[in-house]
């Protein structure tokens, strides 16, 4: 800014301040012999004046003309405009060169898109929609250009109302919706056999006659799904609402992306509710679209004016939306496109199937998806922790093994580096490559990818650092919910590990420990017990440093597996004293008592597991902010409480424990987890605000809940809830689940069938269904026996359950 | 448990922390910020098509969806924070409005897309050439008074107020009113000129 504007803004200002009248002499005793000076602050004045009275004009009068009925396009006159859309507007048009009547809704192209790209577009939805013959898309009867050289489509017009709105209206049930939604089903999957994927599917592009024939219309932002680079053009505008993840980063759309949006219309006609929460704030949704967060559990959305609009209770609704529904549709709304349906024809067939009563096809998640779904959620963290992984594997490999080879490693961690550094740098050219039209960003996946098919060759001389890279990619992998590519990379480990002359049994530990990551990570627990327990075989005899994490990691996966809890509590003995590299003994006794005092607790011996947690927690507590491990250790001193029926301490501790996972952001404490269990505390407690903590976690654990015995355990919480403030039946139903599921996954370990057995006999007593509860109560005593053996006379569960016989 | 609603001082905090990551090479930082800053700029593009006049086409989501991917194409920026990244997405709108006015100034069209609504300047964009001419007399504004012009540009294609902008700029409200008056006068003084 010069000296010059400088002082005019000065005069400006000051100008403003001077009264009108004595304004002009004013400004000349300041400018005194600069006339420019004096003129652009004059004119400036003058312009702040005039700018006042132009907007106070403008406020007065409308601006726009309406838009002009009347106008020729080809033989066809508009006689009103019908609505308007990112592409253009479209009117209703009728014949007007006197061969005969007819009425036809005419698009014209948006005058501001007019250009070379959009003139490409409107001619594909001519060509396309001229291929499209079906009674439930909107049939293209005519088009042109006109002399001015404006193109115009006229198609078959639709006197109808959006799908979302005729629903409504009309009050539809469930089951006259999903009729009217297989219409569309129809017609999109028709579109589809046509090689043409819609790409913008929304209730508005869908019109409803009056007699309930369904019309899809608006094929302006369709592909070809052959076309190789179908993706979202540079202007393309998104309806974020209805738009698939992988729409919304810009990558290729194909079928199944029309799946997903499927998805969200038919679950908002069936809940009155977008699937990823408040839809008037699009971000937070946005958010969990990209992340690929569970859509809420469709019951869990519905609210009581939705069930009117659905001439149902809301009751009645909700358990309308549970079981096939909820799960064709969370099936359709899958984040990862590769778990969706594989067509719209198979989305059909299976709300045929569930029409007529038939099992469906679709499967509630399975272990190994609800893994895949976790660690896709923490996709960005982990993505960012694994980078630093691969980075910092040169040098981990050479504290790993540093005395005893340290000459062979150093060569071997120049070109371990050389081969990190290779792999960074075609990623990080790629990211800085002129990213115009190339918007697709790097995955971290390609990255991995990249790295994996080049290492057989690069490293091929060298396969210790071969085994190495690979199980850092295994893991990764499996961090980022490829377990699968994961294991894969393992698998390739373990074959390099052959070629290591004379072996490196410290190596092969550690392979065999990453292998049961990955199948662990895919819900294969019996699989990753057999590979910790490899691992384990190779570690012991020579006191390997692999051992301590073999040692844990085989005592987590066996009670996942569902193996006796003896064997467990073994392990974690056997590994408390053998602290990891970086902590102390103490630190790694205190861990194996808190998991022991579990384990201790579930085997019936209340004293020597409260005994055994109250010394965890001291040594955990030491000083200052403790570890996240005490997070185990005071929830499993909450089930303590729970069982001796001290509740109000049970919600203390539980309390503590998930505010300590939310502060320290520990996602793998599974805050969700936590607070389900706070939850069942607090019905116990007797405070009714435990239901709408339920409600807020029930949607999100369905989604991460992996092992058997944490779906046993979310069943008993929840239906904890339910029986004393939600509803009897449904709770009935839930601790039945769970005791099903017990007897089926978890043979080994009855005692999870106890406390059960004591909450479904109480509920049933409440309903006085005393004959009922009494058959269960001698389900949960022969539990009880075999669970807790020589502790079984004085538990306070048993002693409740013979309350219960005749 | 409601981790993900923060408030706005807490999302604006994680704007420029994401920023920072991403000028600092880290790519995943811009997916997360996308949502974050979705939020904020549908509110913004939602107060500019209320007050805009009835003939919009685009729809407030739309405009936003545009916004983004040219935020998407222009990733290589640098940013330094939460000042950056709203000139940022003023001068995207600005690009935006200025390409649609040229095309269709070019193709001799009716205007479809129009200026949005400042309270100060309540007749911009009433002529056909206006959202044209804002580009080009921003520019040399730019020469004179950038921090004018910045104003101005968050103004009026942000439609962001007053509050908002001294906000953004780290000013007092008083110091962008009294500078906001200048600059509407030079404005309406090279768009409007008197006869």
């Amino acid at each position: 800014m010069d000296s010059f504007w400088q002082r005019v803004e000065e005069l400006f200002n000051s100008a403003l301040q001077q009264p009108e009248a004595g304004r002009e002499a004013w400004l000349a005793a300041q400018t005194g012999f600069d006339p420019e000076m004096r003129d652009e602050v004059r004119s400036l004045v003058a312009a702040d004046c005039r700018n006042r009275e132009l907007s106070e004009a403008a406020a007065d009068r409308p601006t726009a003309p309406p838009p002009a009925p009347g106008q020729r396009f080809g033989p066809y006159r508009t006689e009103r405009l019908l609505g308007r859309g990112g592409m253009g507007a479209v009117y209703l048009a009728r014949r007007a060169d006197g061969q005969f009547d007819q009425t036809v809704a005419l698009k014209v192209m948006a005058a501001y898109l007019a250009g070379e790209e959009f003139e490409r577009s409107f001619r594909n939805e001519r060509q396309l929609l001229a291929s499209l013959a079906h009674p439930n898309i909107t049939r293209l009867l005519d088009g042109g250009v006109t002399e001015n050289g404006d193109p115009y489509l006229a198609m078959e017009y639709v006197a109808g109302q959006p799908l979302d709105r005729y629903c409504d209206y009309r009050r539809l049930t469930v089951e006259a919706r999903i009729r009217l939604f297989l219409q569309v089903c129809d017609a999109v999957e028709f579109a589809h056999r046509n090689l043409i994927v819609h790409g913008d599917l929304k209730p508005a592009n869908i019109l409803v006659t009056e007699e309930g024939t369904a019309k899809l219309l608006d094929f302006g932002t369709a592909k070809l799904s052959r076309d190789p680079e179908a993706s979202v053009s540079q202007f393309a505008i998104l309806t974020p609402r209805y738009a698939s993840p992988e729409q919304i980063r810009g990558e290729r759309v194909n079928t199944l992306s029309d799946v997903f949006s499927l998805g969200v219309i038919l679950y908002e006609m069936l809940t009155g509710a977008w699937p990823f929460g408040d839809p008037l704030s699009t971000g937070d949704g946005m958010e969990r679209v990209l992340r690929g967060r569970g859509a809420t559990a469709p019951a869990a959305a519905v609210s009581d004016a939705a069930a009117a609009e659905r001439s149902v209770s809301r009751e009645r609704l909700r358990r309308q939306l549970e079981g096939d529904l909820s799960t064709i549709l969370l099936k359709m709304l899958d984040g990862e496109p590769a778990h969706r349906y594989g067509s719209v024809r198979e989305v059909r067939e299976d709300l045929e199937r569930f029409r007529q009563g038939r099992p469906v096809h679709a499967r509630p998640r399975t272990a190994w998806y609800a893994a895949r779904k976790f660690a896709s959620r923490n996709r960005l963290a982990v993505a960012v922790t694994a980078l630093s992984v691969v980075a910092l594997v040169s040098l981990t490999i050479v504290s790993v093994h540093a005395s005893a080879e340290a000459r062979a490693q150093a060569a071997r961690a120049t070109r371990v580096s050389q081969f990190v550094q290779n792999t960074f740098l075609s990623a990080s050219s790629a990211w800085m490559s002129p990213l115009r039209g190339k918007r697709d960003a790097i995955q971290f996946t390609d990255i991995l990818d990249n790295a994996a098919g080049r290492l057989g060759t690069e490293l091929a001389s060298d396969p210790a650092a071969e085994v190495e890279l690979r199980n850092t990619l295994g893991l990764t992998y499996g961090m980022l919910g490829e377990p699968v590519k994961g294991e894969a990379q393992v698998l390739l480990g373990l074959k390099a590990l052959a070629r290591i002359p004379g072996g490196s049994p410290s190596l092969a530990g550690s392979t065999y420990l990453n292998l049961c990551n990955t199948l662990n990570y895919q819900g294969r627990f019996a699989d990753a017990l057999s590979a910790c327990r490899q691992s384990l075989a190779i570690c012991r005899p020579g006191g390997l440093d692999c051992l301590s994490g073999a040692l844990h990691d085989t005592a987590y996966v066996a009670v996942c597996a569902g193996e006796p809890l003896p064997e467990a509590e073994r392990l974690y003995w056997e590994g408390s004293s053998r602290p990891p590299r970086g902590r102390t003994l103490a630190t790694q006794v205190a861990i194996a008592k808190g998991r022991i005092g579990l384990l201790r607790l579930r085997q019936g011996d209340l004293a020597g597991g409260e005994l055994l947690l109250s010394e965890a927690e001291a040594g955990q507590r030491g000083n200052g902010d403790p570890p996240i491990e005490i997070v185990s250790t005071l929830y499993a001193r909450a089930f303590a409480a729970d069982v001796r029926g001290r509740y109000p301490e049970a919600v203390a501790l539980m309390s503590e424990a998930l505010d300590l996972a939310v502060r320290k952001r520990a996602a793998f404490m599974q805050p969700h987890e936590l607070a389900l269990q706070l939850a069942a505390y607090e019905a116990l407690a007797g405070n009714p605000g435990s239901l709408a903590r339920l409600r807020s976690v029930e949607g999100p654990l369905e989604a991460e809940t992996v092992a058997p015995v944490d779906h046993i355990r979310n069943d008993l919480w929840a239906g904890m809830v339910e029986a004393r403030f939600g509803s009897k039946a449904v709770a009935e139903t839930r601790l039945r689940t769970a005791l099903a599921t017990r007897e089926r996954e978890m043979s080994r370990q009855p005692d999870l069938s106890v406390e059960i057995c004591v909450r479904l006999m109480e509920l049933l007593r409440a309903s006085g269904r005393e004959r009922e509860a009494a058959e269960t109560a001698r389900q949960g005593l022969r539990a009880a026996e075999l669970a807790y053996g020589s502790y079984f006379a004085g538990h306070p569960f048993v002693m409740e359950m013979r309350k219960s016989l005749p | 448990m409601n981790q993900g609603k923060g408030s706005d001082a807490a999302a604006d905090g994680d704007i420029t922390r994401l920023l920072r990551q991403w000028s600092d090479g880290r790519d995943q930082a811009f997916r997360e910020l996308l949502p974050l800053a979705y939020d904020r700029l549908r509110l913004m593009a939602g107060a500019r098509m209320r007050r805009e006049r009835p003939d919009h086409t685009l729809q407030p989501t739309a405009l936003v969806g545009e916004l983004y991917l040219r935020l998407a194409g222009a990733r290589l920026t640098d940013w330094k924070d939460r000042e950056h990244f709203y000139s940022f997405c003023a001068k995207a709108m600005r690009w935006i409005l200025t390409d649609h006015a040229r095309a269709r100034m070019r193709e001799k069209r009716r205007a479809d897309l129009a200026l949005p609504h400042t309270e100060e300047l309540r007749w911009l964009g009433a002529r056909e050439e206006d959202a044209f001419d804002l580009d080009r007399v921003l520019s040399r504004l730019e020469e004179i008074d950038p921090r004018k012009a910045k104003i101005l540009e968050l103004r009026v294609y942000l439609s962001s107020t007053a509050e908002e902008t001294a906000e953004i700029l780290n000013l007092s409200k008083a110091t962008v009113d009294r500078e906001m008056r200048l600059a509407c006068a030079w404005l309406c003084r090279e768009l409007r000129p008197e006869k």
